[in-house]
């Protein structure tokens, strides 16, 4: 197994919080790498520090063997393409529009779009099985053709590796799976955060879990999905079986009894429903 | 039916992405033929119009260099000609310089008066104006331009000092720091006025709602290579500048050095703000409006809006100079005053239908 991404006692500060402390992990290649934990794990950053969005502030990361701080990134956007959490400004352009964001890595300022480069941009549609799609506007699309035209746009950087922090949000079930797949028959190198653990029981090949900026557990997915060790992470009762289809484990949670809430307990609200204060999305301060 | 069968449907008329795109080239084409045809009949009609009136043959012989008269000679050369030609020049680059500022902040309000760049300049000019009688006429008439131009460097570097000191990275930030040295530089021009001789203030306040009056040959070797400069670096970047208008990270995922190219093309465009500013006075709207116009027809992308602006621009000021100078006869109003009421009708207008359509 040829390492993919090498992090050594990597931690990283930021606004007198730290986010990551202490990561030693290598992640293997051609392989589809899921980091799993809680809200205010770290995951996202993870991924920030991974795509050299940041620098650690302890530590160093390597690509393929090479020290991330000492790749440029104009070498870095050709080994590497990410796909944010946060839903770009597309507005106006047609997909194929969309796709020409890819060559910004390959083109010089003198250099004009040629039939070469639409012709790349249509096998990239064709990944995706989108090219039906080439002059929609994006913003007609719907949430899973888009994030396949994002994953189209990130093929035409012609990258090694792919990171996709939460892809499946606000998708609906389907386009979830979709996606999902999508990612496995790219033949590439691709890292993703992701919140459902039973999408990335069904899909990653190797998962790493965070929680509270700290590396919990890392292995083959079979390993790491243990229920006494997602169950400490996550707080909850938790079941593994196996799927009596695929054969990959299948999670299912449940709230222990005593943190069942009476509707008059304290809770705090988010979009209108009850949910435990601690279960909130918010930067957890870890001691350093 | 349920939904996903409703995808299956909608993907049974695949649109041709050959054909598709060559109607596009060719409907983009034809606004392109159309904008130029426009502004050759406008050069003609403010070639014609003025207080010395010109036949369409006059007009032809002196662009054959045989005018009828020394006078008519010497008005269509030394006067309508660098008057057109700088009419075109400022508008062109205000309205460029209003697209590079709605890319690089992501904010379809900004503009050079966003930004203090044309407070700057009015401060510059309005020191040398109200301060500077001590200065010789002819030393007056060069450090007028002069003062407007390092006024409005001095507001965009200012601007840029508060928002690095308050937080780069974020946009808000930058603008609001823009705004807030415009209205600053605004109070001190304000109060030099107030206390200054009133036929200087006079002056400067006619300065301030812009003027084309001033058009020499001196002007257009200032604005021109400037214009010319912004436009080739606008080209070189344009597909780092289509990626600004994403998220900050996704730029710098695709290898734009976000941060730099901001600040690069901030002073760029405070340069060129500047040197059109301190010939041709405080011009507002332009930089505001033209490019929303354009980015209607053009798309936002960057090389459409190049080109869409250059011209949007260089026709919507010639047209306002023609008018400013023959509305009101043996009088010129300021261009200034006639670019507001059309920015300010085009806002009415432009939330108007906003309010139609999200409605």
């Amino acid at each position: 197994m040829s390492p993919l991404f090498q992090l050594h006692a990597v931690s990283w500060q930021r606004q007198q919080h730290w986010v990551l402390r202490d990561i030693d992990i290598t992640l293997p290649s051609q392989h589809i790498v899921g980091i799993i934990g809680p809200n205010g794990a770290g995951k996202s950053s993870l991924l920030r520090l991974l795509a050299a969005m940041d620098q650690p502030t302890f530590g160093h990361i390597s690509l393929q063997q090479t020290p991330l701080a000492a790749m440029p990134r104009s070498e870095l956007t050709r080994h590497m393409a990410v796909l944010g959490q946060h839903a770009d400004r597309y507005t106006d352009l047609t997909v194929l529009d969309v796709l020409r964001f890819g060559l910004l890595p390959h083109k010089q300022w003198y250099q004009w779009d040629t039939a070469v480069d639409t012709a790349q941009l249509m096998r990239a549609l064709a990944r995706v099985d989108l090219t039906h799609k080439a002059q929609h506007p994006f913003t007609r699309l719907s949430g899973g053709e888009q994030q396949r035209v994002l994953i189209a746009k990130a093929l035409v950087q012609q990258p090694q590796v792919l990171l996709l922090d939460e892809p499946t949000n606000h998708l609906d079930v389907h386009y979830q799976h979709q996606v999902l797949h999508l990612l496995t028959q790219l033949d590439l190198s691709v890292v993703i955060s992701i919140h459902d653990l039973n999408l990335a029981a069904s899909y990653c090949d190797y998962l790493v879990l965070l929680d509270a900026g700290q590396l919990i557990a890392h292995g083959a997915t079979a390993e790491v999905l243990q229920a006494t060790l997602l169950s400490q992470v996550f707080k909850l009762h938790v079941d593994v079986d196996q799927h009596p289809r695929t054969g990959k484990p299948r999670i299912s949670m449940t709230l222990p009894s005593e943190q069942t809430f009476a509707p008059n307990a304290h809770a705090c609200t988010t979009s209108g429903r009850h949910t435990p204060c601690n279960a909130i999305d918010q930067p957890r301060d870890i001691a350093p | 039916m349920n939904k996903h069968m409703l995808r299956d449907l909608d993907n049974q008329h695949p649109q041709q992405p050959g054909t598709t795109m060559l109607a596009s080239l060719l409907r983009r084409g034809g606004v392109v033929v159309l904008a130029i045809v426009a502004l050759c009949v406008l050069i003609g009609i403010s070639l014609l119009t003025g207080s010395v009136p010109f036949t369409s043959h006059e007009l032809w012989q002196c662009m054959q260099q045989h005018c009828p008269s020394a006078m008519q000679d010497t008005v269509f050369w030394q006067i309508r000609v660098p008057r057109v030609l700088l009419a075109m020049a400022a508008g062109a680059g205000l309205a460029l310089c209003g697209a590079l500022l709605q890319s690089c902040t992501r904010n379809p309000l900004s503009d050079p008066y966003l930004f203090g760049i044309i407070a700057g300049a009015g401060l510059g000019v309005t020191l040398v104006t109200v301060g500077g009688d001590w200065l010789a006429f002819d030393v007056q008439h060069f450090a007028v331009p002069l003062a407007g131009f390092i006024g409005a460097m001095l507001a965009i570097g200012l601007g840029l000092a508060l928002s690095w000191r308050l937080g780069w990275q974020r946009l808000d930030v930058l603008v609001l720091s823009g705004v807030a040295v415009s209205f600053f530089l605004s109070a001190i021009t304000s109060l030099l006025l107030y206390v200054a001789d009133p036929f200087a203030a006079n002056r400067v306040m006619f300065w301030l709602m812009g003027s084309l009056a001033r058009a020499d040959y001196q002007a257009l070797q200032w604005i021109t290579p400037m214009l010319l400069l912004t436009i080739t670096l606008m080209w070189a970047c344009r597909r780092q500048l289509d990626a600004l208008l994403l998220r900050d990270d996704s730029a710098r995922s695709l290898g734009v050095a976000v941060t730099q190219l901001r600040v690069g093309l901030l002073l760029l465009c405070a340069a060129l703000t500047a040197v059109i500013v301190a010939f041709c006075g405080g011009i507002a709207f332009v930089g505001l409006m033209i490019p929303h116009l354009v980015r209607r027809v053009t798309g936002p992308k960057t090389a459409g809006m190049i080109l869409g602006c250059s011209l949007g621009g260089a026709m919507f000021l010639l047209l306002v100079d023609t008018l400013a100078r023959s509305i009101l006869p043996d009088q010129e109003i300021p261009i200034g005053i006639i670019t507001s009421a059309f920015g300010s009708l085009f806002f009415m207008l432009f939330m108007f239908r906003r309010h139609t359509a999200s409605s």
